[in-house]
C-alpha cells in the first residue's frame, strides 16, 4: 500500500501548493490549506502501516482536527470579523508564483532524489514533498502583502516542518505532536491575536502599513 | 625600600586621592586645596626618592603582584634606568601642575571628578612605565588614553567651544586606539614568537629582519599616534586647546612622550637595529620637526600654537632617536651614543619647558579670558612674574644657551657632527648632515615663532584694555611653574651633573657604552658648565658695571616710542601676530595650506577698516583624513536599504542564509 | 526525590504563585512588586543548585529530561540576575508612567506581570532541557510570551515591532523544528533526543545529516538570537518595546538562544570528528553580524535601536569567539556576561533619558551627562563599556578573542574583527558624545528622584565590570573553563 499510495498523496500535496500560491482571495487559499492538512493528516497512516498503530491514529485525528478544522475555522472566523478586502495582494504576479511552484517542486523532487544522505528506510517522496512545500511557504510570506496571507505562508510552512517530522514519527511520536500544537498556538492563537491588534491600529491587513520602521 | 614596589604603590596612593577627591566639597578652602597638594608634597618627594636612587636602579629586577587569572601570564613590574628617565620629569610636572591646578578653576567650575581623571591619568602613565607585561602595558596604556580623553572633554570653561571639545575628544580618542589597536598586534607577534606575554621573555628573540620590520613599522605608526608626530598629530593640536592649561602641560609635556617610551621600549627587543629604520626615523623627524614649528608660526592661538611646538620637539627627539638608530645600524657607537643621549635628555627637557609654556599660557588665559595672540599685548606689566617665566620657558624651547633645552641640542649636533666627520661611510654621512640641517632650520624656526609670542602677547601695549581684574596669578600657580623654570636653569647650567644618569638607558639601548664617549660627554659638559659658569658670572659683572656708569651719567626720560612723524600711536597700530609671521608663512604657504582673510585698502586715505589676518591650516586631518571617512561612511550606508522595513524581505533573508549555508556546505 | 528535584519543583511552585498573585484584586502599582519578589526568591532557590553543580560536576533529573552542568548553571545566575534587577527596575518604570501618563490599567500591569514571569519560567527551561525537544517548544514558547511584552503599551508601531517580531522569529522557530527533528534523523536508530545521549553516542551519529541540522538549527535558533542577516526584527523589537522588557531582550533572551546553539554545537563538532565546520558557520554569521553593525549604527538616531544595533555587533562577537574555538570558546562565554549587564545598564540609562527628554531621538538629546548627572553619565559610561574601553570586562574579552584569533594564525580574522570593532569604535563614540555632552538648550533638569535601589543596581554593575575587566577571580574563570569545556567537548555526565 505504502509503494502505490505514497506517490500520489505527495503529488497531492505538490498540487495543494500550486492552488494556494495561485488563489487570489484568502478564502481560497484556506480552502487549499485545508486540503493540504487533510492530506498530511493520512501521511502517517501510509508510511508507518502497522507500527505503533496507536500513534499513529492520534496523529491522524490530531491533524484532522487542528489542520482539517480548527485553524481554518479561526482564520475565516478572524477574516470575517474583521471584515478586510478578501485580495492576498500579491507582490509578485499569479501566472510567475504558478510557475514558481512548479519549478521548486521539480527541484526538490530533483535533489532529494540526487543527494544521498539519508538513511535507507527514508522514503524521497514525501520528503520531496516536505521540500516544495516549504518553498511555497517562505514563498507566501515573502511575495504576499497581508497579514493574513503571511499567516497562511507560515502554516504552509509548518505542514512542511510536520511531514519532515513524520521522518521521527515511529521512534518520537512525541515531536510530531508537539510540532502540530505548534500550528495551534503560534500559528493561530498568537498571529489571529495579532491580527486583530493590527487591524484596530491600522485599520487594514495590508503589509503596507506595516513598513514604517525602517533602519 | 624596593623602588619598584614604592612606585606601584605612589600609582596607587595617587589614584586613591582622585577617588577620595570626589566625595570632597569644593567650596571649603581646605578640602579644595587637599587633594593637589598631597599629590604634589607626594609626587615631589617621590622625584627625589628616584632621583638619589637613580644609580641604584636594577635592570632586570622584577616585581610580581599578583598572578593574574586570565591566561596572559603574570603581573609583573619593574624599574630599570630606561624607565627611570621618563619617571622623573613625569613626577616634577606632576608636582608642578598639581599645584598649579589648586587655584586654576578660579571663576570657571571645577569639574566634579577632575581631580579623579588626573590622578588615574598620572597612575595609569606610571603603570605604563613600570608595566613588564604586555597585557600590563595595554591596560595602563588604556587607562592613560580614557583619563585624558575625560580630562579632554570635560573641560567646561567656554560654552562656545562645546564643540569644538567633542570635536578635539573624539578624534583624540578615535586616535588613541586606533594606536592601541596596532599594539595589540605588535605584542601578539612579539609574544607569538616567544610564547609568553612577558617582556623579559622578548629580549634576544632572534626575529628575522622582516618580522623585525614589521613590528617596528607597526610600533611606530601605534606609538606615533601619542607621541604625535607628523602624520598622527592630527589629535594634538586640537585636544591641546581644548583641555585645562595644566591638564595640557601634562600632556604635552609627558604624555605624548609615552609614545616615544614605547618606542624605545619596543626597540630593545628588535635589536640589532636595521639601516632604513635610522633613515626613517630622521625622516619623520625632521618633516615633524619642521613642519610642526612653521604650522606654530601660523597659529595665533596660543595653546594651538604649542600644541603644534610639541609636534616640533617630538620632532627633534626623533632625530636624535633616528641618528641614534642609524650610528648603532652603521657600526659607530660615538654617533649612536650622542644621539640616543640627545633624545633622552631632550624628552625631559621638553616636559619641563613645554609644561612651563603651557602654565604660562593658562595663566594668561585665565587672567585675560582669551588665548588670542591678536588680543593680548602689553602682559609684562600686568602679570610679570609670569611673563619673565614664559620668557624663560621660551628661550629654552629656542634652544639657546643658559637653558635645558641648548644641552639636548647640542648632543644631537655633536652627534651629528661626528657623522660628518667620519664620513667614511656615504649614507651615514648623509644623514648626519641632514640630521644637522634640520635642527638648525627647526631651532631658527622657533625662535622667530617665540620672539612672535612675546612681542605680542608680552610686550608692546594693550590692544584692548584689560579690565582691572587682569593681574598676577595667585602665588600657588605661580610655584608650579617657578618649579619647572628652576628644572629649566638647573639642566641648563650644571648639565655636567645631570648627564650621568643618561649612559643607565643609552646602555640599555646599545649595549654598555664605550667608557671613552662616556668620558667625552663628561669632558664636553662639563667645559660648557665651566664656559656657562663663566660667561654669567662675566655678563653680571658687566651688566652691573655699565649699567651704574649709565645711570650715573645720563637721567631716564620716559618718551612715546618712535612713531615715524604719526603723533597719535594707537595700540591697534602695532604688529600683529599674523603680520610679524606673514614674511615666513608666506614662503611655506603650500604646505601650510594658508588662508587670510584681508581687507586692506591702498588708497591715499584709507578707511578704518583695514584688517589682516592669517592662519595655516593642517590639512591632514581636513583634506585627507576626513573625506576618507566620509567616503567610507557612505559606501556603507549604500546599504542601508537593506532594513528596509519589510517582513517579506527579512524572511526572504533568512531563507537566504540557509540555501547559501546549504550550497556551501554540500555543493560545493 | 533528590533535592535537586525539590527545589525544582519549588521554583516552579514559586513562578505558579507569582502567577496566581498576578490574578487577586489588587492596586496596579501592587501588581509591580510581584516579579520583583518571585525573581529574588528563584535566584535564591537556585543557588543551592549552582553550588551542587559546581561541586558534583553534571548530573540530570527527572528521567534525564533536565540537565545541570556548569555552561547552563552559568547562563542560569546570569538570566536570574538580569531578571532580578531589570524586575526592580521596573517597578520605578511603571509607576512612573502609572503617575505621569495613567494611560496603564490595572488589567494591563496584571497581564504584563505573568507575562514577564512565564517568560523568565521558560527561558530558564531551555537553559535546563536536556531534551532537544524541549528545548525548542520552550525557545517557542518564549517568543510568543514576549511577543505580547512587546506591545506594552500598543501603539502603531509596537504592534508593526511585534509583527515583525512574530512572523521572523516564528519562520525561524520553524526551522527550528526543523533541524531538531534533523538531529533525531542524524541520530539514526538509537531514538536519542538527549543531549547526553547524543554526546555519549556522537560517533553512531550521520555526519552530513548532522551538519544539515546544525544549519537549520544555526538559521532558527540564531533568528532568536539576533545573528545577521536573521535580526532584522531585533532593532524594531527592541526600540519599541518599554524598557524594561528591551533589557532582558538584550541581556538575556539573545543569550539563551545562543545557549541553544551551544548545545548543538558540541554535538555537531563531536560527530564531525572536530573539523571545524560548523565552527565556520559561526564565524561566517558572526561576521555578517558585526558589518551589519557597522553598516547601521552609524546611521541611528533613536537611542534605543542604537543599543539594539549594538547587541547584533556583541552577539556577532560571541559567534566569532565561538567560531575560533579553544580559547575563543572562553573569551565568548565571558563576553556573554560582559555584555548582558553593561548592555542592561545602558537600557536602563537609555530608557531614562529618553523618559526625562521625551525623545527617543538622539538628535534632539542634547548634554545628557550635565543635565541629568547619574542616568547621563551611567549612559555615557555604559556606551564606553560597550564600546571595549580598558580597563573594562569587554576590553578584556574582545582582546582575548583577537589574541586567540592571531594565535591561530587566522590573520584575516583578526584584521577584520579589529577593522569592524574600530569602525563601530568610532560611530557609537559619535553617537554617545552627541548626546551625553554639548549645550543643553532645552531647561531639562532630573525630575525622577533615583531610588536607592537603582542606584546600587547600577553601582555594583559599573563596579563588577570593572573588577572583571582587571582580574577574574578564581572560581569564575574556573566555571568559565568548565563551560567552555562542555562547549568543546560535550557534556558527559
Amino acid at each position: 500500500m505504502k509503494e502505490n499510495l505514497l506517490p500520489w498523496i505527495s503529488l497531492a500535496i505538490v498540487l495543494s501548493n500550486l492552488y494556494i500560491v495561485s488563489s487570489s482571495r484568502l478564502t481560497y487559499q484556506i480552502r487549499g490549506v485545508v486540503v493540504q492538512g487533510l492530506l498530511l493528516s493520512i501521511l502517517p497512516l501510509i508510511l508507518f502501516p502497522g507500527e505503533d498503530f496507536i500513534h499513529m491514529i492520534i496523529l491522524f485525528v490530531m491533524g484532522v482536527a487542528i489542520k482539517g478544522i480548527i485553524v481554518p475555522k479561526y482564520l475565516l472566523k478572524t477574516i470575517q470579523d474583521v471584515r478586510v478586502e478578501r485580495e492576498v495582494h500579491p507582490l509578485i504576479g499569479y501566472s510567475f508564483s504558478l510557475f514558481y511552484g512548479v519549478i521548486t517542486a521539480g527541484l526538490s523532487f530533483f535533489l532529494i532524489n540526487r543527494i544521498d544522505i539519508l538513511p535507507d528506510n527514508f522514503s524521497p517522496f514525501h520528503l520531496s514533498a516536505a521540500l516544495a512545500t516549504a518553498f511555497i511557504g517562505i514563498y507566501l510570506i515573502i511575495a504576499r502583502r497581508n497579514v493574513v496571507s503571511q499567516i497562511i505562508g507560515y502554516l504552509v510552512l509548518e505542514n512542511a516542518g510536520f511531514t519532515l517530522s513524520l521522518s521521527v514519527a515511529v521512534s518520537q511520536p512525541l515531536f510530531v505532536e508537539m510540532g502540530i500544537l505548534l500550528d495551534l498556538v503560534g500559528g493561530i492563537f498568537i498571529m489571529t491575536i495579532a491580527v486583530n491588534h493590527i487591524y484596530s491600529e491600522h485599520e487594514s491587513l495590508s503589509v503596507k502599513s506595516l513598513e514604517r520602521l525602517i533602519q | 625600600m624596593n623602588t619598584i614596589l614604592f612606585f606601584t604603590i605612589y600609582s596607587g596612593v595617587i589614584a586613591f586621592i582622585g577617588l577620595v577627591s570626589l566625595f570632597l566639597n569644593n567650596k571649603k578652602a581646605i578640602q579644595k586645596a587637599s587633594p593637589p597638594l598631597s599629590i604634589f608634597i607626594i609626587s615631589l618627594l617621590s622625584a627625589a626618592y628616584i632621583i638619589l636612587n637613580f644609580t641604584k636602579l636594577k635592570p632586570n629586577a622584577i616585581l610580581e603582584l599578583l598572578n593574574w587569572e586570565i591566561p596572559f601570564g603574570k603581573l609583573q613590574f619593574g624599574l630599570d634606568s630606561l624607565s627611570g628617565l621618563f619617571l622623573i620629569p613625569l613626577l616634577i610636572l606632576t608636582a608642578a601642575t598639581s599645584i598649579y591646578g589648586w587655584k586654576y578653576f578660579g571663576q570657571h567650575k571645577q569639574e566634579k571628578g577632575h581631580w579623579l581623571y588626573f590622578t588615574v591619568l598620572v597612575s595609569g602613565m606610571v603603570l605604563v612605565i613600570l608595566s613588564r607585561n604586555a597585557i600590563a602595558f595595554i591596560f595602563s596604556w588604556e587607562i592613560m588614553s580614557v583619563s585624558s580623553f575625560f580630562l579632554v572633554i570635560t573641560d567646561k570653561t567656554n560654552e562656545k567651544t562645546n564643540e569644538k571639545t567633542m570635536r578635539a575628544g573624539l578624534i583624540y580618542f578615535v586616535t588613541a586606539h586606533f594606536g592601541a589597536a596596532l599594539l595589540f598586534i605588535v605584542f601578539f607577534i612579539l609574544s607569538n614568537s616567544s610564547g609568553s606575554f612577558e617582556f623579559a621573555s622578548w629580549h634576544n628573540l632572534q626575529l628575522s629582519p622582516f618580522k623585525s620590520s614589521l613590528i617596528f613599522i607597526l610600533a611606530l605608526i601605534a606609538f606615533g599616534t601619542k607621541a604625535g608626530f607628523m602624520p598622527f598629530h592630527i589629535w594634538l593640536p586640537l585636544a591641546h586647546p581644548a583641555a585645562p592649561s595644566h591638564v595640557s602641560a601634562l600632556m604635552s609635556g609627558i604624555m605624548i612622550k609615552m609614545g616615544i617610551y614605547g618606542l624605545f621600549r619596543i626597540l630593545t627587543f628588535i635589536s640589532p637595529y636595521q639601516a632604513w629604520w635610522g633613515m626613517l626615523l630622521i625622516i619623520i623627524g625632521s618633516v615633524s620637526g619642521i613642519l610642526g614649528v612653521l604650522f606654530a608660526i601660523g597659529q595665533h592661538d596660543i595653546k594651538k600654537l604649542l600644541a603644534y611646538h610639541s609636534v616640533e620637539n617630538i620632532g627633534i627627539i626623533m632625530l636624535g632617536l633616528g641618528i641614534g638608530v642609524s650610528g648603532s645600524a652603521y657600526g659607530y657607537p660615538l654617533i649612536a651614543f650622542f644621539g640616543f643621549a640627545g633624545a633622552l635628555l631632550h624628552v625631559i627637557n621638553h616636559a619641563m619647558f613645554k609644561g612651563l609654556l603651557f602654565l604660562g599660557a593658562g595663566a594668561i588665559i585665565r587672567q585675560t579670558n582669551t588665548g588670542e595672540l591678536d588680543k593680548l599685548g602689553g602682559l609684562i606689566k600686568r602679570m610679570p612674574v609670569t611673563s619673565v617665566l614664559f620668557i624663560v620657558g621660551s628661550i629654552a624651547i629656542a634652544g639657546l644657551p643658559f637653558f635645558n633645552g641648548f644641552i639636548s641640542e647640542l648632543l644631537i649636533y655633536l652627534s651629528s657632527l661626528f657623522g660628518i666627520i667620519d664620513s667614511s661611510n656615504i649614507p651615514m654621512a648623509f644623514l648626519a648632515v641632514s640630521t644637522g640641517a634640520s635642527l638648525a632650520l627647526i631651532g631658527g624656526l622657533a625662535l622667530a615663532c617665540f620672539t612672535k609670542v612675546i612681542g605680542t602677547a608680552l610686550l608692546g601695549t594693550e590692544r584692548e584694555q584689560f579690565p582691572e581684574t587682569v593681574s598676577e596669578v595667585p602665588g600657588s600657580m605661580l610655584a608650579g611653574m617657578i618649579l619647572l623654570a628652576l628644572v629649566c636653569i638647573t639642566i641648563g647650567m650644571g648639565s655636567y651633573f645631570i648627564v650621568p644618569i643618561l649612559t643607565g638607558p643609552i646602555s640599555i639601548m646599545t649595549g654598555s657604552p664605550n667608557f671613552l664617549n662616556v668620558t667625552l660627554m663628561m669632558n664636553i659638559t662639563k667645559t660648557l658648565t665651566i664656559v656657562l659658569f663663566s660667561i654669567l658670572v662675566l655678563g653680571l659683572i658687566i651688566a652691573l658695571i655699565l649699567k651704574s656708569i649709565i645711570k650715573k651719567n645720563k637721567p631716564v626720560k620716559i618718551v612715546n616710542t618712535w612713531d615715524c612723524g604719526y603723533s597719535a600711536p594707537k595700540a591697534s597700530m602695532q604688529y600683529t601676530a599674523s603680520s610679524f609671521a606673514e614674511p615666513i608663512t608666506d614662503y611655506f604657504s603650500i604646505p601650510l595650506n594658508i588662508s587670510k582673510k584681508e581687507n586692506v585698502d591702498s588708497a591715499f586715505f584709507p578707511n578704518n577698516k583695514w584688517h589682516f589676518h592669517s592662519q595655516a591650516n593642517d590639512w591632514i586631518l581636513t583634506k585627507i583624513l576626513e573625506p576618507f571617512i566620509l567616503l567610507i561612511g557612505r559606501f556603507f550606508s549604500s546599504f542601508k536599504w537593506l532594513q528596509n522595513g519589510r517582513s517579506g524581505f527579512y524572511v526572504l533573508y533568512i531563507a537566504i542564509a540557509i540555501l547559501f549555508l546549504i550550497v556551501w556546505k554540500f555543493f560545493i | 526525590m533528590t533535592n535537586t528535584d525539590l527545589l525544582i519543583l519549588s521554583i516552579l511552585t514559586v513562578f505558579i504563585l507569582g502567577v496566581v498573585l498576578s490574578l487577586l484584586n489588587s492596586k496596579a502599582k501592587h501588581f509591580l512588586y510581584i516579579p520583583a519578589y518571585i525573581s529574588g526568591m528563584v535566584f535564591i532557590l537556585f543557588i543551592p543548585i549552582g553550588i551542587k553543580t559546581i561541586e558534583y560536576g553534571p548530573y540530570t533529573i527527572m528521567g534525564g529530561n533536565f540537565l545541570f552542568d556548569a555552561l547552563s548553571i552559568y547562563h542560569i545566575f546570569l538570566v536570574n540576575f538580569v531578571f532580578l534587577i531589570t524586575s526592580i527596575y521596573s517597578i520605578g518604570y511603571f509607576t512612573r508612567h502609572i503617575e505621569n501618563h495613567g494611560d496603564f490599567e490595572t488589567s494591563f500591569i496584571r497581564r504584563y506581570t505573568i507575562l514577564w514571569q512565564t517568560f523568565q519560567m521558560f527561558l530558564l527551561i531551555v537553559l535546563l532541557s536536556n531534551n532537544i525537544g524541549f528545548m525548542w517548544v520552550s525557545l517557542e514558547a518564549t517568543t510568543l510570551i514576549s511577543a505580547f511584552l512587546i506591545i506594552s503599551p500598543s501603539n502603531p508601531l509596537s504592534i508593526e515591532a511585534m509583527w515583525k517580531y512574530l512572523i521572523v522569529c516564528s519562520v525561524g522557530i520553524v526551522f527550528g523544528f526543523m533541524g531538531t527533528i534533523l538531529t533525531v534523523v542524524a541520530a539514526q536508530n538509537n531514538s536519542t533526543f538527549l543531549f547526553t545521549q547524543l554526546v555519549e553516542h556522537s560517533d553512531l551519529i550521520n555526519p552530513k545529516i548532522i551538519l544539515l541540522a546544525f544549519i537549520f538549527i544555526i538559521v532558527g535558533f540564531g533568528t532568536k538570537a539576533g545573528l545577521a542577516p536573521m535580526h532584522t526584527w531585533l532593532p524594531d523589537a527592541h526600540s519599541q518595546a518599554p524598557t524594561p522588557v528591551s533589557a532582558v531582550f538584550s541581556g538575556v533572551m539573545l543569550n539563551v538562544a545562543l545557549f541553544g546553539i551551544m548545545r548543538y554545537l558540541s554535538v555537531t563538532d563531536l560527530a564531525l570528528g572536530n573539523d571545524g565546520q560548523a565552527q565556520s558557520i559561526l564565524l561566517i554569521f558572526g561576521f555578517i553580524s558585526i558589518f551589519i553593525a557597522v553598516i547601521f549604527i552609524p546611521l541611528q538616531h533613536d537611542i534605543k535601536r542604537l543599543l539594539a544595533y549594538c547587541s547584533v555587533e556583541h552577539i556577532g562577537i560571541i559567534a566569532i569567539g565561538l567560531g575560533l574555538g579553544g580559547l575563543g570558546t572562553f573569551a565568548a562565554l565571558f563576553h556573554i556576561t560582559n555584555h548582558s549587564l553593561s548592555k542592561v545598564i545602558a537600557f536602563f540609562s537609555a530608557g531614562h533619558i529618553s523618559e526625562i527628554y521625551g525623545t527617543r531621538d538622539m538628535r534632539r538629546i542634547k548634554a545628557a551627562s550635565s543635565s541629568i548627572p547619574v542616568w547621563g553619565s551611567v549612559f555615557f559610561i555604559s556606551m564606553l563599556i560597550l564600546i571595549g574601553v580598558a580597563p573594562f570586562a569587554i576590553f578584556l574579552s574582545e582582546l582575548l578573542i583577537v589574541k586567540n584569533a592571531f594565535f591561530d594564525h587566522r590573520y584575516i580574522v583578526t584584521a577584520l574583527f579589529l577593522i569592524a570593532v574600530f569602525a563601530i569604535f568610532i560611530s557609537l563614540l559619535k553617537h554617545t558624545l552627541g548626546t551625553s555632552f554639548g549645550i543643553n538648550n532645552s531647561k531639562i533638569t532630573e525630575n525622577i528622584k533615583v531610588g536607592i535601589l537603582d542606584k546600587a543596581i547600577v553601582i555594583s554593575v559599573i563596579s563588577v565590570l570593572l573588577i572583571l575587566g582587571i582580574w577574574i577571580p578564581g572560581p569564575f574563570k574556573e566555571l568559565l573553563n568548565n563551560a567552555s569545556l562542555i562547549i568543546q567537548n560535550g557534556v558527559r555526565l
